[in-house]
């Protein structure tokens, strides 16, 4: 093994800004982070490096690697992430890329991430990676969560064993970073690792390999012994190539060490390597009975099952989208805007600054019924935003919780009786903030019948958060209207939900996920999760905004709006609708969003009585998605099924409107 | 191929990630043009990537958003 004193190195200013230039020359100490899927290698790259890394596929194969560099103290550093690794016989092609990494001594370190809740599972790499002969450091991630759980394990007892540094940190929240970054410093001081000792003929075995190869290897002799012993195809050819006249010599060995070992060697090695394990192991680890009495904890657990998860739902769902989205965002924040800043401030003034221009048309372009300025940014700035506004507040602080996936778990059950399962939370969840990039999250469901449904659902009952605000807004002050559409849209989501689970072939896939601790949403979090939510979606929204105005100031100049607006009369007759509504629907078409806010300003006109509210609200809820997510379901799920899709929607939505016209105007 | 890409942090997962891993989703996407999401390779996760003045505002108040 090298020893690289500190002296050698490139030592850089503390203040020196660390660079993501690949370095070719290696003239820094490499650090690379190996360990098996899932233990947090990626969070310790990111708490090591930082913001940004370089991505790139290892030579000649798809697989990446990721690298950054940083300062451990005084030393400049590359910090490579690799892929998941189980042991250094390989079973995938990631594996095997990580292995090249370790064999081909690029690690001037090697750092080895454990998930301290299974150190008995993930010592045995330990052990092959102390037979690689490199500077080891292993440390044990997510140790709170460990200790929480009952796991104590004695660091110092374990480094003795082992003779290399072992570090508890918890790389999530940065906990043992600066104790890492000292392991790694010091662990370039130190000679190489004492190799692990194997009982039952294993390490006599390896040791003998060791002695027949005579060649140069950039890993310990020992390491390449033992994958040659368990029959490796790739490391027997690297043996063949480097020993070259001893090829024949080393390989007779080999054969005859196996039959010696009686077992199938690779599984008499892996076998004393587990033993080896759990012996040093033995009085480092103890597990005692976890009290796992945090609030936390239990509340967490509690909220993704049914007894106190559901009404904990319906709580979450009155206070925060009803209360906050509904009342406050819709009423209170609008009703400022709109009367305030708009009818009072901004309107005269424009009136005033567009009454020099002479032609009609051109003045109706910018501040008349269709207008630019009146309609377009109207309703983006003073409807909209709002209550977008305090839509992604309330979904910000619910998922920097860690609510989300407890409430996939919690639904994992229902959702199955729709042929769905709790993975379909996912794109159901982000529905509600947009429709349409939720619609191409269901690629993300595991069949295709799950695919199918939850794209179905989704364009037909799930409201995107704007039209969910204005029509949460709009039904405030009338609890019929809002009874009505809760137990329509509710109703035609598990009516359709679990017709489809019926009618569409195949099964819903099992749901499995790893669940974040719930914790106390952070402020600065939810402002910033808040803030970029809302920028990207005003960016996105005013364009489309002041197109769909510029092309209803068209229509209304040309008279076409008018034989539209004739045309859908009778349809809209038998819904007990007046015709100004056909406006709401195409506005609708273009966006969800915008008919709904058409519809709003529609209604605070008086325009509407109660029953007429709510079969609006209704219908505009259940009727075609607006272009672009129809344009995201075409794409998504072909041309075929989107258009199925539409053919029924269509008629559904404006069936349960007439069904709800009739029903309430027979009893209420 | 190299490219020199950031790393997140999954809103729903917590799982961090390089922004170049993150799911190809966007080629079937009819407004993938200077879109402003990427999603979870973990757990599929639509992110907003946060704008750049956030990004500079966070590295001046040295706000760790993991912790």
């Amino acid at each position: 093994m090298r020893t690289i004193p500190i002296e050698r190195l490139d030592v850089a200013q503390e203040t020196a800004p660390p660079t993501a230039v690949a370095d070719p020359g290696h003239r820094y100490v490499r650090v690379v982070l190996v360990g098996s899927p899932n233990v947090g290698k990626s969070s310790l790259f990111q708490r090591l490096t930082g913001h940004y890394a370089t991505v790139s596929n290892y030579p000649g194969t798809s697989v990446e690697l990721t690298r950054s560099h940083a300062h451990l103290g005084p030393v400049a550093c590359e910090i490579v992430d690799t892929p998941g690794l189980h042991s250094l016989l390989p079973s995938t092609e990631e594996e095997r890329v990580t292995r090249r990494v370790l064999l081909g001594g690029e690690a001037d370190v090697v750092v080895h991430v454990i998930d301290a809740k299974n150190v008995a599972l993930q010592l045995p790499l330990t052990l092959q990676l102390l037979e690689v002969g490199r500077p080891l450091v292993v440390a044990l991630n997510i140790a709170d969560e460990a200790e929480r759980l009952g796991v104590d394990i004695a660091c110092d007892a374990l480094a003795e064993r082992l003779g290399v540094p072992v570090v508890p940190v918890v790389a999530i929240k940065g906990k043992g970073i600066a104790e890492l970054r000292q392991a790694v410093l010091a662990a370039l001081q130190t000679p190489a690792p004492m190799l692990p000792e194997y009982g039952n003929g294993v390490g006599q075995a390896i040791q003998q390999m060791h002695g027949r190869l005579g060649g140069t290897y950039a890993a310990d002799r020992t390491a390449v012994g033992a994958l040659l012993l368990q029959g490796d195809a790739e490391v027997e050819a690297l043996v063949e190539a480097t020993e070259a006249d001893r090829g024949q010599d080393v390989k007779r060995t080999r054969d005859f060490l196996v039959t010696n070992l009686g077992a199938p060697a690779p599984y008499r090695v892996a076998a004393e390597r587990q033993r080896a394990a759990t012996a040093l192991l033995q009085g480092v680890v103890r597990h005692r009975t976890a009290p796992n009495h945090r609030v936390a904890d239990v509340l967490g657990r509690a909220l993704s099952r049914p007894l106190f998860g559901l009404p904990a739902l319906f709580l979450i769902l009155y206070v925060g989208l009803y209360q906050f989205v509904g009342v406050f965002g819709g009423g209170t924040v609008v009703g400022w805007l709109e009367h305030t800043v708009f009818e009072q401030g901004l309107n005269p003034l424009l009136e005033r600054l567009f009454a020099g221009i002479p032609w009609e048309p051109v003045r109706a372009l910018y501040v008349g019924e269709y207008g630019l300025l009146t309609l377009g940014v109207r309703y983006a700035v003073a409807i909209i935003l709002p209550i977008v506004g305090a839509f992604f507040l309330f979904f910000s602080i619910l998922e920097d919780s860690g609510y989300f996936p407890r409430l996939a778990l919690l639904l994992d059950r229902g959702f199955k009786q729709l042929g769905l399962s709790g993975r379909a939370v996912i794109p159901m969840v982000l529905g509600f903030a947009c429709d349409t990039m939720a619609t191409m999250v269901t690629r993300t469901l595991e069949t295709r019948r799950e695919r199918v449904l939850a794209t179905l659902l989704l364009a037909l009952a799930v409201p995107c958060s704007a039209q969910l605000g204005v029509i949460l807004a709009l039904l405030a002050g009338s609890p019929l209207a809002l009874g009505t559409w809760i137990i329509a849209i509710t109703g035609s989501f598990l009516l359709v939900g679990w017709l489809g689970g019926k009618i569409l072939p195949g099964t819903s896939a099992p749901f499995q996920m790893e669940v974040p601790p719930l914790r106390r949403p952070r402020l600065a979090n939810v402002l910033l999760k808040t803030v970029t939510r809302m920028q990207w979606y005003f960016l996105e929204v005013l364009p489309l905004f002041l197109l769909a105005s510029v092309i209803l100031w068209a229509l209304d100049q040309t008279g076409l709006f008018r034989l539209i607006v004739a045309g859908m009369g009778p349809l809209l007759g038998a819904l007990g609708l007046p015709e100004s509504t056909a406006q709401v629907f195409l506005l609708g078409f273009f966006r969800r969003d915008y008919g709904a806010a058409g519809l709003f300003d529609l209604s605070r006109s008086g325009a509407l009585d109660a029953i007429q509210i709510a079969v609006a609200a209704v219908t505009l809820t259940l009727f075609v998605p607006c272009v672009a997510q129809f344009l995201m379901m075409f794409k998504e799920r072909g041309p075929k099924t989107a258009f199925g899709m539409l053919a029924f929607i269509t008629p559904f939505a404006f069936g349960v409107g007439f069904v709800v016209n009739l029903v309430l105007r027979s009893f209420v | 191929m190299t490219a020199t890409t950031t790393m997140l942090t999954c809103w729903y997962c917590r799982k961090p990630f390089a922004e170049d891993r993150a799911q190809p989703a966007c080629q079937a996407c009819p407004v993938s043009t200077g879109c402003r999401y990427v999603h979870c390779p973990h757990c599929g996760y639509e992110n907003p990537i946060e704008p750049a003045w956030l990004g500079k505002l966070k590295s001046w108040l040295k706000f760790d958003e993991a912790r």
